[in-house]
């Protein structure tokens, strides 16, 4: 008896017949999804492009700003501001304070009020208050 | 009825096969040969040409940078603005402009029949209507986009202290560029590089989102900060301007420096021009536009004997006490030279000759020093060369010595009081700037910083060279305290404190010799004279009412003294100012 290998009827045509809508379906799937990127990255580009130009737009207002400050703080305008509003004249007669020097007290209490806490060790820092009457 | 055959067909000449034939290939070669010339032999152009209409580029302006006072406030800031320009080819019809006139006159704060004018001019190019529009407007006109109109935006300089300093910071062009002054000395400092964008564009010439872009920022320019104060500066001009008016001078020149750096606080000229409306076509171009601190060179007169006296003190020919005879004038080499009131006051100390300030005395010192003596002490003070501050136009000064032809000896005589000898306002500070601060010679500067993207470039003090020793300034500070508060020069006290200085009267050369009409009247000075803050020099060209430096000068020294000192926060030296604290005076 001879057993001969029979091959399937109608495979390849099954498979082909599944591989070109699979095919169809990806490329249609890759199209969409390219077009859906093409148009994330036009909307990208021109809201980059917008903000290039606010960016721009800040920045010549900030220079803007900057000059009208400056303007404002002219000398002529706050002379004149001063005269007007508050009634200010040009001194005529100058007294100079002398602040005398400060005492040696007070600069020991700001020196002791601003003093490091002790961070040595507590035997010393018991020592050290035990010898209270050698001040 | 009759039937062709195919024998009965009527037969083509073959020639027209061959004509049609011979038609076809000759336009295929043709349009070969056409497509060789535009692809191949021509393909260059024909890709610029594509790329020009492919691509774009947009410029984007680099803001030029500020320049400030000592204390940061903004002397000139850069800001955007916007100029409007009509096209006059503008095919719309009258309704249709009328129309447009009137969306853009609330805008431009024009009356519409004025833009009508304005567009009615026949030209051909593009038709300015508006330059300095501030940047929002700007902006919303760009957006806008109304027919026949086109709005650029440029750079402008703005001065928010007005026209403070103007002759020092100069100005630039409408291509951003520094013409005079500061602006065109650190020009390649503050000028920044534009950058700009290039983009693919449509056929309406609109960016195409998807295509290429690149963007090359501008690089914004460094920011100046000077040494000058703009407190001190605004005084001195306002003392300048008023000096001139009083006295119908011609002119005139103050600075302020700190003898001990260098610094120049203040320095004014007159006459100026106005920077905030500057008209290059006006009356003072282009000799109005120069600073004349650093530019013009005068005959400094008698407070030039500071330097005969120093060239003698070092060289210990003198001291304060020596003493000379003033019994008349002198004659040297055929001129008679004479004291300034013809008076004559017989023995005479030095610091008395300063005092009196004694022509007779100063060519008696000259003649101790001889040439060689006094000519090397006015080259060690750097009356032969500039300052090297900075500035563009500085002159050297006119030193001729015993090595020059056409010296005489006469010219040593002239020349230990300031007469026969050319300097500039700021070689002269400069020089008693080195008496100040105990003999150094500083070299004078106005920019303190640049600050700019590669980091803060910070300018110090330079001393140039010792010129006199301690001893020596020391011995002329005694003397110049007594010239300014004893001398001739007693209008330039200032309520106390203690000043030092000297006056100066100079002649004006003119061809064959001098004017005996004007005169040059100056004061040169110091305070507090213990030590020293401030050096100023007050100079007034030709004034009318009175040709005396003590006069005319010395009063503008003691006001712009008094100020500073009291703006400096320096104690008065006198006690009866100062009161204890709390206590009240």
């Amino acid at each position: 008896m001879r057993i001969t290998k029979s091959k399937p009827q109608g495979n390849g045509a099954h498979s082909l017949a599944a591989l070109i809508p699979t095919t169809v379906a990806i490329v249609s799937l890759a199209s969409l999804i390219l077009l859906a990127q093409m148009g994330r990255l036009a909307t990208t580009s021109y809201e980059v492009q917008r903000l290039e130009q606010a960016k721009t737009s800040w920045e010549a207002r900030n220079r803007q700003l900057e000059a009208e400050i400056a303007a404002l703080r002219a000398l002529d305008r706050v002379e004149a501001l001063a005269k007007a509003r508050l009634g200010m004249t040009p001194a005529q007669k100058y007294l100079f304070v002398q602040l005398p020097p400060e005492e040696p007290e007070v600069a020991l209490e700001k020196g002791a009020s601003s003093s490091p806490p002790d961070s040595s060790p507590w035997w010393q820092q018991l020592l050290r208050s035990l010898a209270f009457w050698q001040r | 009825m009759a039937t062709l055959t195919q024998k009965d067909k009527p037969k083509l000449p073959f020639w027209r096969f061959h004509f049609v034939g011979l038609l076809l290939a000759g336009s295929a070669l043709a349009l070969v040969v056409r497509l060789a010339q535009i692809q191949v032999l021509e393909h260059e152009r024909y890709r610029e040409l594509a790329k020009a209409e492919h691509w774009s580029r947009q410029p984007i302006l680099s803001p030029r940078g500020t320049i400030s006072d000592r204390r940061g406030n903004a002397l000139a800031v850069a800001v955007t603005t916007y100029s409007v320009y009509l096209d006059s080819q503008f095919r719309g019809d009258q309704p249709k402009k009328r129309s447009i006139a009137q969306a853009l006159a609330p805008s431009l704060e024009m009356a519409p029949e004025e833009i009508m004018t304005t567009w009615s001019r026949q030209t051909a190019g593009p038709i300015l209507l508006k330059k300095g529009l501030p940047y929002q407007t700007g902006e919303r006109l760009a957006e806008a986009g109304y027919g026949g109109m086109q709005v650029i935006a440029e750079g402008q300089r703005l001065y928010p202290e007005g026209n403070l300093a103007a002759s020092l910071l100069g100005f630039i062009g409408k291509d951003q560029q520094g013409l005079t002054g500061i602006e065109l000395d650190f020009n390649q400092e503050m000028r920044g590089v534009p950058g700009e964008i290039i983009f693919e564009q449509d056929s309406l010439g609109q960016p195409i989102p998807t295509g290429f872009r690149e963007i090359k920022p501008p690089i914004a320019g460094g920011d100046l900060v000077l040494t000058i104060d703009r407190f001190i500066q605004r005084l001195v001009e306002r003392k300048l301007d008023e000096a001139v008016e009083k006295h119908q001078a011609s002119g005139g020149t103050i600075i302020v420096m700190d003898p001990n750096t260098g610094e120049i606080l203040a320095m004014a000229s007159r006459p100026s021009f106005d920077i905030t409306q500057l008209d290059l076509k006006g009356p003072p171009a282009p000799d109005g536009f120069r600073n004349r601190a650093v530019t013009d060179i005068y005959e400094p007169g008698s407070v030039f004997k500071v330097v005969t006296m120093a060239a003698a003190l070092e060289e210990k020919l003198i001291t304060p006490q020596t003493t000379f005879y003033d019994g008349g004038p002198v004659v040297r080499y055929g001129w008679t030279i004479d004291t300034w009131d013809g008076a004559h006051h017989g023995v005479q100390t030095m610091t008395e000759l300063l005092q009196k300030s004694n022509n007779v005395g100063a060519v008696w010192v000259s003649d101790l020093l001889g040439p060689e003596r006094l000519y090397n002490y006015v080259a060690r003070f750097g009356f032969d060369q500039p300052t090297n501050v900075g500035l563009s136009g500085e002159a050297s000064g006119q030193v001729r010595t015993q090595n020059d032809v056409g010296w005489s000896p006469i010219d040593l005589s002239t020349n230990s009081f300031g007469q026969g000898i050319g300097v500039t306002p700021l070689q002269m500070i400069t020089a008693f700037a080195a008496v100040a601060n105990g003999g150094n010679l500083m070299r004078p500067y106005v920019v303190k910083e640049i600050v700019s993207r590669e980091g803060r470039r910070v300018f110090e003090p330079v001393v140039v060279r010792r010129v006199i020793s301690e001893r020596a300034a020391q011995q002329l500070h005694q003397m110049m305290n007594a010239a300014a508060e004893k001398g001739e020069s007693k209008l330039a006290v200032v309520p106390g404190y203690h000043v030092a200085g000297k006056t100066g009267t100079a002649s004006i050369s003119q061809r064959g010799g001098y004017t005996t009409k004007n005169t040059i009247a100056s004061f040169i000075g110091f305070v507090p004279y213990e030590a020293p803050r401030f050096v100023i020099l007050v100079k007034l060209d030709e004034p009318k009412d009175s040709p005396w430096g003590s006069v005319v000068a010395s009063p503008i020294f003691s006001a712009i003294a008094r100020e500073l000192l009291i703006y400096g926060g320096v104690t008065p030296s006198e006690p009866a100012l100062v009161s204890p604290a709390g206590g009240r005076g």
